[in-house]
């Protein structure tokens, strides 16, 4: 019993391992496509942008200049009553109405761009 | 992790790229499922943060506003065009059915001109096509639409304090926990097969 507890266990958690996979696959996919939403990106620097889940989105950018190389981490959090972002741990700042129009206009382009790409995947395996 | 995957991770750049890191890792049946849940999460995300952003942005809620009603002002012209085409075409019919109408006894006055009543055929074909094409007119909702009042921004409490705050940051650290970006140099940068993508 205990043997058979532990194989289902196994499997549960084996399942679970997987799926998470699966979606760090999809993001990095996706990411690649947010990326690119914004056009042309400099040469040495890596840019993404993409849905973590249902109420965050995250900017990633990381480029090297001769002061060393920078990693930049944008978060943005969905609340019922607007939008924070944060960068770091320390600040949560309300977004001006610019970056709030260009999110805005960010979230719908990865739904146009992303989700068909997603469905093209589905038929694809 | 296995390094491997770490890697492929972080090279996926197409569709081909998935196919052949698919086999490893799992069925086709469950990634069409992760698949499909991603494509709900994304949807779920645009109607939140859309709806957030209106709520806390008066002025991006007007200018959508107005786009909205530029294009609906847009659909209601072509719609408008698309029944006045149609009505005229009744018109038509209905002159025309007069024109073929037994000639009248030579009265001298219009007023003794039998009108073409409603009974006739080709008026009740007229009046069909009036009635199908007013029927088609979109109903005004404009004062269903909810009234959005600008809300005071709450200052969020610092990190630490909400556990939902630091599992999203949990989350976003997970993603690229399993990504080679961060241990990357310029050179490397400009090393990554399929980088030259976004230049």
């Amino acid at each position: 019993m205990s043997r058979l507890l532990d194989f289902v266990l196994g499997h549960q958690q084996s399942s679970a391992e997987r799926a998470a996979e699966i979606d760090r696959a999809l993001i990095h996919f996706e990411a690649k496509i947010g990326g690119d939403l914004f056009g042309p990106i400099p040469k040495g620097v890596r840019r993404e942008f993409f849905c973590l889940d249902e109420r965050t989105w995250v900017w990633h950018e990381e480029w090297s200049d001769r002061s060393g190389r920078h990693v930049s981490t944008t978060r943005y959090d969905v609340r019922p009553n607007g939008v924070f972002k944060s960068q770091g741990n320390n600040s949560y700042q309300a977004l001006s109405p610019t970056e709030a129009r260009n999110l805005f206009n960010a979230v719908y382009l990865y739904y146009q761009r992303v989700v068909p790409e997603l469905m093209r995947l589905q038929h694809a395996n | 992790m296995s390094n491997k995957t770490r890697i492929t991770l972080s090279n996926l750049h197409g569709i081909e790229d998935l196919k052949s890191w698919l086999p490893h890792h799992a069925s086709s049946a469950e990634f069409a499922q992760r698949d499909a849940m991603r494509i709900d999460r994304i949807s779920q995300a645009l109607s939140h943060t859309r709806s957030a952003l209106l709520t806390s942005n008066p002025e991006l809620a007007e200018e959508s506003h107005m786009s909205n009603y530029r294009h609906t002002d847009e659909s209601s012209a072509q719609e408008r065009l698309r029944i006045e085409n149609r009505v005229g075409e009744a018109l038509r019919a209905k002159t025309q059915a007069a024109q073929t109408l037994p000639a009248q006894p030579n009265s001298g006055t219009f007023e003794k001109i039998t009108p073409i009543t409603e009974n006739t055929e080709l008026d009740i074909k007229a009046r069909t096509l009036l009635a199908e094409a007013l029927g088609d007119i979109p109903a005004d909702t404009s004062s269903q639409r909810p009234a959005i009042e600008p809300e005071t921004i709450t200052p969020l409490p610092p990190a630490g304090v909400s556990k939902e705050i630091d599992d999203a940051q949990s989350k976003v650290d997970d993603v690229f926990r399993d990504s080679e970006f961060s241990e990357l140099n310029y050179e490397d940068l400009n090393n990554i097969p399929g980088s030259d993508q976004f230049v």
